[in-house]
């Protein structure tokens, strides 16, 4: 089962260094940018192994169970409920910020809004299903995308309008202090394994999540993809230019002997999917999570009765969304989605934290 | 001498036209010998029953005689009775007992040609209407200690009887927990056919079918070597196999019968004919409304330039051809053998010629249908062909209102749907669930 753990590790950093982490990277890109992209992982990894190493001597329990067990009621509810409101406004940044590129590049004439709400719906129904049929239905899609998004990102290394010039001037600037936005950005990339507080719960216990470094590896790999292609193509200054670098990047991609020719159409497509899953499991998370706050309980078998608290909640951040959605545009957002990020990397080390304290003490009698 | 009150001993069914009633005597003893003629066979009650009759002395002996027939009981009057003269028992009503006779007529029904599912070099023969011949035909089969045949009845009315066959080393036993749960839960009257079973069994407003429904003898016996459970319903040439998960429904059993490299690009085929026919008719719709210029340019103006003389939104098109296909292909169903190529010849002309040229639609359109007609045709079994057929309209309608993004969504909501039925327990939609390949 441990494999579905780097699916929705894997998921988490793609969406993060296509949709959201690039702004704030080439806005930091002569300020630290790239020294970000070695200790970002670092820490990120870190986290990581302290946060599967210590669920794992959990077993089959996710953080609720565990937060109400060890914990005083005082303590374990902010705790729960602040991890699951994160999870929730992680997936609804995604989701905005996704809304905004599709009606800019798909559907010009369809308000976001409109598509919004049906991103949300869907994402709904997605999220109050079991936590099997979730991690399912998210191995299908991944295996199905990722390979297309892989020789996506080959191809554009391996492109002709490719300058590697750009990259080695960055490259001068590559011994700069990491400012915090971009810090935070670069370690908010492999902030997937929240998802484990509730997906531990179908893992067997026995097994250790094995291969973890390939986390750091693979995140650290996406995001100098991430950062140095949109420059490649664009110029140091040039990207400067563009709100959603990468998407502009994937634009001047070009297949030749392709039906559809402008790689950005399939590229849109995958990305949109691939949202999906993310919000769905961010979602799933969220839900479980706040329902767990209160002491309610996955049921054995999911019925529409029994996730009714998980709707309801869902149905709430649903709307929550939709409202922000309306209330952004695309200046707010990405200033709301960094000060997001620069805020979210400490509660992420308080709630591993807690969690590894709660693993080390003995059961309180 | 008393009459034998045939009113207490078999209530309700004297006034039936087939009913035949004869008192024996022997010695002023009497005894009355009750069956109904349209289920028994008069040759098997001569060499039995009457056989016995002329050879006893007495009442007494009579009944020695009786009880060495086989298939011989003894049953209670009243319901117990009735049941047994409506299974083709003959009843012998002594004063103090009634001792029943299995003669039933046997079964006239032959194995017939494997038509649901036709493979080219394999077995070549179904199942028959008999459950007592499939029963057996599996056991031929799969000649196992192990394989389990247990019976019941299904129906409140038609009490057609059903027999569970599983392989107790295999099976899983919460399977069959829960089969005979939701086997007692069914209350309807009349049960026919094995694929209204599989709907009653599994939830009534299920999209895909979570049990497979064959005629195949070899794919139930290589689904009980799986460990599944089967259903052989008396009556219907098909058996349930259980649980069934998505793939199931596209696997041929040539696959398991020729080499890998062979089958796996023609299972590739099945696949992505399943993707075309649920996703070729949006597609059109989105890629005509909604996204033109996702095509290179020739591709684009070429779509654009066979539609310049149909008068309407593309929709409109889609659903016309689908309607005609869909139709066509429900008729050459319906329809009496011989009025069928009529209807296929008709409807050909329209679907290929005809609708193009009056301008009602794109001659790229008529392509779409009939891809999507002919990718549904490579699924191997029916129910699911018919899922898939449904399954379309919804993206066509997201594909209205949404364009690509209602397509992907659509999908999504598809596989999320899939993933989430549970098959008797076991997941539906689950890659690499590790199924034994030892039984290939």
């Amino acid at each position: 089962m441990s494999r579905y753990f780097f699916y929705f590790m894997s998921i988490s950093m793609l969406i993060h260094t296509i949709l959201i982490v690039p702004r704030d990277h080439m806005n930091a890109r002569y300020d630290g940018a790239i020294l970000s992209f070695l200790i970002g992982p670092a820490i990120g990894g870190v986290l990581v192994y302290a946060y599967t190493r210590s669920l794992s001597k959990f077993k089959g329990k996710g953080l609720p169970e565990i937060a109400a067990e060890r914990l005083p009621k005082a303590l374990s509810l902010p705790l729960v409920l602040g991890a699951g409101l994160m999870s929730f406004i992680a997936g609804g940044m995604a989701w905005i910020h996704c809304a905004f590129i599709i009606s800019k590049y798909l559907n010009p004439d369809m308000s976001p809004y409109a598509l919004l709400i049906l991103f949300v719906i869907v994402t709904c129904a997605g999220a109050v299903q079991t936590s099997k049929t979730v991690l399912f239905s998210t191995e299908i899609i991944y295996i199905v995308c990722v390979p297309l998004l892989v020789v996506l990102l080959i191809h554009g290394l391996f492109s002709k309008s490719m300058n590697y010039d750009s990259v080695k001037v960055m490259l001068d600037y590559t011994w700069v202090m990491p400012s915090w936005s971009s810090l935070s950005a670069a370690t908010n990339t492999f902030a997937g394994y929240m998802a484990l507080s509730v997906f531990n719960r179908t893992f067997p216990a026995d097994k250790q999540i094995k291969h973890l470094w390939l986390i750091p590896a693979v995140g650290l790999i996406l995001e100098l993809f991430s950062f140095f292609i949109p420059i490649g193509f664009h110029g140091t200054d040039g990207v400067d230019d563009y709100i959603y670098t990468w998407v502009s990047t994937v634009d001047a991609f070009r297949m030749k002997y392709l039906l559809i020719e402008r790689v950005v159409s399939i590229y849109l497509l995958i990305l949109l999917v691939v949202t999906y899953v993310f919000t769905m499991i961010t979602w799933h998370v969220g839900a479980e999570l706040v329902t767990g706050a209160f002491r309610i309980r996955p049921p054995k078998k999911a019925s529409l009765r029994t996730q009714l608290p998980r709707l309801a909640v869902c149905v709430l951040i649903g709307i929550g969304t939709v409202i922000a959605g309306a209330r952004f545009d695309e200046t707010t957002l990405f200033k709301a989605s960094s000060f997001w990020m620069g805020i979210r990397m400490p509660l992420d080390v308080l709630i591993v934290f807690a969690v590894v304290l709660l693993s080390r003490w003995r059961l309180k009698a | 001498m008393k009459p034998f009150d045939l009113h207490a001993a078999i209530p309700g069914l004297m006034h039936s036209g087939d009913l035949v009633s004869r008192g024996l005597n022997i010695d002023e003893e009497s005894v009355q010998l009750v069956y109904l003629s349209s289920l028994c066979d008069k040759q098997y009650l001569q060499s039995s029953i009457m056989q016995a009759f002329g050879d006893s002395s007495d009442r007494a002996d009579f009944k020695n005689r009786l009880s060495l027939i086989p298939g011989y009981e003894q049953v209670q009057s009243g319901d117990a009775a009735v049941q047994k003269l409506l299974r083709g028992y003959a009843l012998v009503l002594f004063p103090d007992a009634i001792c029943a006779i299995e003669s039933a007529k046997a079964s006239t029904s032959k194995p017939l040609d494997a038509t649901m599912e036709s493979i080219l070099q394999g077995p070549q023969y179904a199942f028959s209407e008999d459950i007592a011949t499939n029963v057996q035909i599996i056991r031929t089969r799969y000649p196992s200690k192990e394989l389990r045949v247990e019976y019941s009845v299904i129906g409140t009315v038609s009490q057609t009887s059903l027999a569970i066959l599983y392989d107790a080393s295999k099976v899983d036993p919460d399977v069959l927990l829960e089969l005979d749960e939701r086997l007692s839960k069914i209350d309807a009257e009349v049960v026919q056919a094995s694929n209204q079973v599989q709907m009653l069994l599994t939830d009534r407003y299920h999209l895909l079918p979570t049990g497979l429904v064959t005629d195949r003898p070899d794919r139930t016996v290589l689904n009980l070597s799986q460990g599944k459970v089967i259903l052989l319903l008396n009556g219907t040439p098909f058996s349930i196999n259980l649980p069934a998960v998505f793939f199931d429904f596209l696997d041929s059993m040539e696959d398991v019968y020729q080499y890998p490299w062979l089958m796996r690009p023609l299972q590739a085929l099945r696949y992505i004919g399943a993707c075309i026919t649920m996703t070729l008719p949006a597609l059109y719709v989105a890629f005509v409304s909604y996204n033109p210029e996702f095509f290179r340019a020739q591709l684009a103006i070429e779509i654009a330039g066979s539609r310049a003389a149909v008068p309407y939104a593309s929709y409109y098109e889609v659903f016309l051809m689908l309607f005609l296909t869909e139709a066509l292909t429900e008729a050459s169903i319906r329809l009496p053998k011989h009025i069928g190529s009529t209807a296929t010849t008709v409807g050909g002309l329209i679907l290929g010629e005809a609708a193009q040229q009056a301008g009602l639609v794109s001659s790229i359109m008529i392509i779409i249908a009939s891809s999507v007609a002919i990718s549904n045709f490579v699924i191997p079994i029916n129910t699911m062909s018919y899922a898939v057929r449904v399954a379309k309209f919804p993206l066509i309608i997201l594909a209205m209102y949404f364009g690509l993004v209602g397509i992907v969504t659509g999908i999504f909501c598809f596989v999320l749907y899939a993933a989430s039925l549970r098959s008797f327990g076991k997941p539906y939609l689950k890659l690499f669930s590790g199924e034994a390949k030892r039984s290939r």
